[in-house]
C-alpha cells in the first residue's frame, strides 16, 4: 500500500474525517492509511469516543421565567442593571409628562405671545400622538423612553414647519431669528433630555 | 418559519417584540444550551442568552434579508460571550479533581433526571459534570467550535460564518478542542472504546 499521508498528517485530520467534513482527495487517503495503521486506528477510536461521550449531555430546558424576563429587558431597554430599569420606570414618565408640558413654552415664546395662550396652545401636539403617549404610559411594556422621543419628534416637526410658513408678518426678521434660536434650543434641551435616558 | 417582513413592517414596540419573539422562538432554547454550554452556569447562560437576543432586537434593522438568521444571532451570541470574557476575565474554572459546588442545585437543574434509578442518576450527573468541567477548561475558541458542532450540529461551513473564521480554522478547532477533551476525559473514554474504525 502507498502511504501518501503521513501519520502525523492523518492523525490532524481526523476529527474532520469523523465529521465527513473532509474533501473526496482526502477522504480518500485517510481511509487508505487507516486500513493499515493500527497507530492510526486508536487515534480514530478514542477520538469517536470522544466525540460520543458529549453527545451523552442531556439538553436542559429553557427556563420558563425566560421571555417574560427578556421581554422586560427589552421594553426598560435597560443593560442587566437593575437599578437603572427602576431609574427608568421612575424618571422616563416624567420626561415625557415634561416634554410636553415645555412645548407650548417653546411654542408660545417663538410667537412671543402672552402666558394667557399656553393652554390654548397645548393642542399644537397632535391629538392623536398625546393620547398615544398617555395611554401608553400606563400600560405595563409600553417604552417610555421612546414615547417622549414621540413627543418630541412630532413638536419638532411642527415647530419647524413653523419656521418654514411665517405667519406674523409684524415681527422684525432679526427677532425671528433670536425667537428662532431660543425656540431651537428650548427643543435640542428637550432632545438631549430624552436622547440622555435613553440607553443606546 | 422566519416572518423577517411583518417584523420589519411594524409600527409599534409592542407588536414590534411580539414578531420578534415569533421569529426567535425557533432558536431560544439552542442559544440557552450554547450559552450554558459556553458559562457552565444556568443564571450566566440565560443572562448570555437574552443580552443576545436584546441586542439582536435592537440591531435588527442592521440584519440583511436573505441570509441565515440563525447564523446572525449565533455571531451576535459568540462576539458577546468573547466581549464579556475580555472585559470580566473568566466567568469560572474547575479542576477536574474537584467536584463542582452543587449547594446551588445546578446540576440538577441541568439534567432532567430520565431515570428513577438514583444510583444511575448520580453516575449520569457525575459524567456530565466531568463533561461540562472539561468543556470549560477547554481555551474559548476550541470550546465554541466543539460546542456547535458535537453539540448543536453546526456544519463546519456554518460554524467559520459564526465564529468569523476559515473552515481550515473551524478544523482545527475542532480537532485540538477534542484532543484537550480526550486528555480531561480519558477514564471514561478508553473504557470500552472497542469501536470499529471506518
Ligand atoms: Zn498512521
Amino acid at each position: 500500500m502507498i502511504r501518501n499521508m503521513t501519520c502525523e498528517k492523518v492523525k490532524s485530520l481526523l476529527s474532520a474525517y469523523l465529521d465527513s467534513e473532509l474533501d473526496y482527495h482526502e477522504l480518500r487517503q485517510v481511509e487508505l492509511h487507516l486500513l493499515d495503521c493500527s497507530s492510526c486506528q486508536r487515534e480514530c477510536r478514542s477520538l469517536r469516543a470522544t466525540k460520543d461521550l458529549l453527545g451523552t449531555l442531556e439538553s436542559p430546558p429553557l427556563p420558563g421565567e425566560f421571555w417574560p424576563e427578556l421581554k422586560e429587558r427589552i421594553t426598560s431597554r435597560s443593560v442587566s442593571r437593575y437599578y437603572l430599569r427602576l431609574l427608568m420606570k421612575v424618571l422616563a414618565p416624567a420626561t415625557a409628562l415634561l416634554v410636553l408640558a415645555i412645548l407650548p413654552f417653546a411654542i408660545t415664546t417663538h410667537e412671543g405671545a402672552s402666558s394667557g395662550q399656553v393652554e390654548a396652545k397645548t393642542d399644537l401636539i397632535e391629538p392623536y400622538i398625546r393620547e398615544y403617549v398617555i395611554s401608553e404610559l400606563d400600560r405595563p411594556f409600553s417604552d417610555k423612553t421612546s414615547l417622549g422621543f414621540v413627543a418630541t419628534a412630532q413638536a419638532v416637526t411642527m415647530y419647524s414647519s413653523d419656521f418654514l410658513e411665517p405667519h406674523d408678518h409684524h415681527t422684525p426678521r432679526e427677532a425671528v431669528v433670536t425667537q428662532n434660536r431660543t425656540g431651537q434650543r428650548t427643543q435640542a434641551n428637550a432632545f438631549q433630555r430624552v436622547m440622555f435616558l435613553s440607553p443606546r | 418559519m422566519l416572518n423577517t417582513r411583518a417584523l420589519a413592517g411594524t409600527q409599534y414596540r409592542e407588536s414590534n417584540i411580539e414578531a420578534f419573539e415569533e421569529l426567535v422562538r425557533t432558536y431560544d432554547h439552542k442559544l440557552y444550551r450554547v450559552a450554558l454550554r459556553l458559562t457552565g452556569n444556568p443564571d450566566e447562560a440565560k443572562d448570555l442568552a437574552q443580552e443576545a437576543l436584546l441586542r439582536a432586537y435592537r440591531a435588527f434593522d442592521r440584519f440583511k434579508m436573505g441570509t441565515s438568521f440563525e447564523k446572525w444571532l449565533f455571531r451576535i451570541a459568540s462576539n458577546l460571550y468573547i466581549d464579556k470574557l475580555r472585559k470580566y476575565g473568566k466567568y469560572r474554572f474547575e479542576s477536574l479533581d474537584e467536584p463542582i459546588p452543587t449547594k446551588d442545585g445546578y446540576v440538577q437543574k441541568i439534567l432532567p433526571d430520565r431515570t428513577c434509578n438514583p444510583e444511575d442518576i448520580a453516575e449520569q450527573n457525575e459524567l456530565a459534570e466531568k463533561i461540562q468541567a472539561a468543556l470549560q477548561s477547554l481555551p474559548v475558541n476550541y470550546r465554541m467550535a466543539v460546542i456547535l458542532y458535537d453539540l448543536e450540529g453546526f456544519s463546519y461551513a456554518e460554524i467559520s460564518g459564526i465564529l468569523d473564521c476559515s473552515i481550515g480554522t473551524v478544523r482545527s478547532r475542532i480537532h485540538r478542542g477534542r484532543r484537550l477533551l480526550r486528555k480531561k476525559l480519558a477514564p471514561y473514554v478508553y473504557q470500552g472504546t472497542d469501536v470499529e474504525v471506518g
